[in-house]
């Protein structure tokens, strides 16, 4: 009698491809012959979203797919051996995730290490469109993700989210293909970088802090954004006042019940659109907005 | 159009529709033939193929033998004509990269593969021999649904798969049978280690 694996590759691809995530474990279970099938093949699955929080004595792990209702569909499970890992990272290796999460416990002891080692060792980079990990690791996946997928960048902090503290070795972040051709930054508003606020002017939407801020640099970010028509959205953690900007961006407009202070600047390639600049104490907001939706009595600088 | 109503037959079981379109003949390995009208071969990338570098013409398809395919019974290859016959006509569908696939089992294809697994793994094997598109993402769908919240012991049973241990023992048997002179090797080996013997030869 005709069984599964009478097959030849064509339908036994079709029939994973077919399948849920869920179903593709499943079936590694059931024989050698089969697992050595799933583990060989390449095939995409429906999987969505992988979190992986290292521990003392392995991985948990949390996997979402996406299913057709758009809702997500979750299995978690924890003590994962590197072994497990390495097979849920082998299957996902010719699909798309939407994002890959990394944390870790303080007291991990070489599981970081091998997430490395396993990423390093995948045939091709790892696809996702989003990446969020915490800050001093980043560097021991990032550059293991596939550059040209990676939209998004989260970074975040180990521990600790009350006081600033240093973001290190993010200048060797910036020098990765992943963090030139990211176009979305989320850096949490407790980590302070030590950079310069230009090397950030190719993604549209960035949330960071910086140690200090020249106003050459947010005179440069507020140039970079009248010129073009993809940033969206800065937002700059600094400690200047109002008297201390004006010499960059004159004088500025105070909206009754708005507490902050406001300047807008014409965008010279996209007219539909302007830029508001924010100033609030601790941060500095650089949007763009709709022309129409400047208020009234505000001076459009030019 | 029901499975019943499909304009495949038998040649020996019933009358061969009078119309001036070319139906062809082919011969299951099990020695059943069927006729099948041009337009529901073309559903067949392999027979379509075929049928053209043949370049019979309406005598050739009544005079000369029929064309066999000799790696798929009769049963299995009524159940493909069926299929090609309700569907003719139909656009090809080209993989799209989604995942999961986006694949719909009409009633039809539901209806004709309401069959045992054994017969439905034939016409998976035959649909991608024969290189029709559809009819393999559809009876792949139904293999795939059929796995969904299943431990592994019962997937065994469903998709007919031996255990790790079965599947060593048939191995083993399947290298002996194929060669016989191995275990005589073997046993002779033991024989002269039992004597006392440091080298085989």
């Amino acid at each position: 009698m005709a069984s599964l694996l009478d097959m030849t590759d064509v339908p036994l691809k079709n029939i994973l491809e077919n399948s849920d995530y869920k179903s593709v474990l499943t079936l590694r279970k059931v024989c050698h012959s089969l697992r050595n099938f799933i583990d060989d093949s390449c095939f995409k699955t429906d999987l969505d979203y992988i979190r992986i929080t290292i521990g003392p004595t392995g991985f948990s792990v949390r996997c979402e797919s996406r299913n057709a209702s758009r809702r997500r569909d979750a299995v978690s499970s924890k003590e994962w051996t590197s072994n497990d890992l390495k097979t849920i990272l082998k299957m996902t290796q010719n699909s798309k995730l939407s994002c890959f999460t990394v944390k870790t416990s303080p007291d991990n002891v070489g599981g970081l290490d091998d997430l490395k080692e396993l990423l390093n060792n995948l045939t091709r980079p790892l696809q996702t469109e989003r990446f969020d990990m915490e800050g001093s690791v980043t560097l021991k996946v990032l550059p293991y993700l596939d550059s040209k997928t990676l939209k998004e960048i989260g970074i975040n902090p180990t521990n600790n989210r009350d006081a600033y503290h240093n973001l290190d070795e993010i200048e060797n972040v910036m020098e990765l293909e992943q963090f030139k051709n990211a176009v979305e930054l989320t850096i949490h508003s407790c980590l302070l970088v030590r950079a310069d606020l230009r090397k950030f002017f190719h993604f549209q939407i960035v949330h960071v802090r910086l140690h200090e801020t020249s106003l050459e640099e947010l005179e440069a970010l507020k140039e970079a954004f009248v010129t073009s028509c993809d940033m969206k959205y800065f937002l700059v953690g600094v400690n200047l006042n109002e008297n201390q900007l004006q010499p960059v961006f004159g004088t500025p407009f105070h909206e009754i019940y708005h507490p902050g202070s406001l300047w807008f600047f014409g965008n010279r390639n996209c007219k539909k659109h302007v830029l508001k600049i924010e100033g609030r104490t601790g941060y500095l907001l650089f949007g763009k907005w709709r022309a129409e939706e400047v208020p009234h009595g505000a001076v459009v600088q030019h | 159009m029901s499975v019943e109503n499909a304009p495949v037959v038998d040649v020996d079981e019933a009358a061969i529709p009078v119309e001036k379109k070319m139906y062809y003949r082919f011969e299951s390995n099990d020695k059943k033939e069927f006729r099948v009208s041009e337009l529901a071969i073309q559903q067949s990338e392999t027979l379509n193929r075929l049928v053209e570098a043949m370049g019979y013409t309406s005598e050739d398809v009544e005079n000369k033998p029929a064309i066999a395919i000799e790696n798929i019974d009769g049963k299995t290859l009524k159940l493909v004509f069926q299929w090609c016959e309700h569907h003719k006509g139909e656009a090809i569908p080209v993989d799209d990269g989604s995942v999961p696939k986006i694949v719909e089992i009409p009633e039809f294809d539901a209806k004709l593969m309401d069959i045992d697994n054994g017969l439905l793994f034939k016409l998976i094997w035959a649909a991608d021999y024969l290189n029709i598109v559809q009819l393999l993402n559809v009876s792949c769908k139904k293999v795939a649904n059929m796995a969904q919240g299943k431990t592994p012991a019962q997937l065994r049973r469903v998709y007919l798969l031996p255990s790790d241990e079965e599947d060593e023992a048939a191995k083993r048997a399947a290298q002996e049978a194929q060669d016989p002179r191995a275990r005589e090797v073997e046993e002779e080996f033991e024989e002269r280690k039992r004597q006392g013997g440091n080298s085989f030869f």
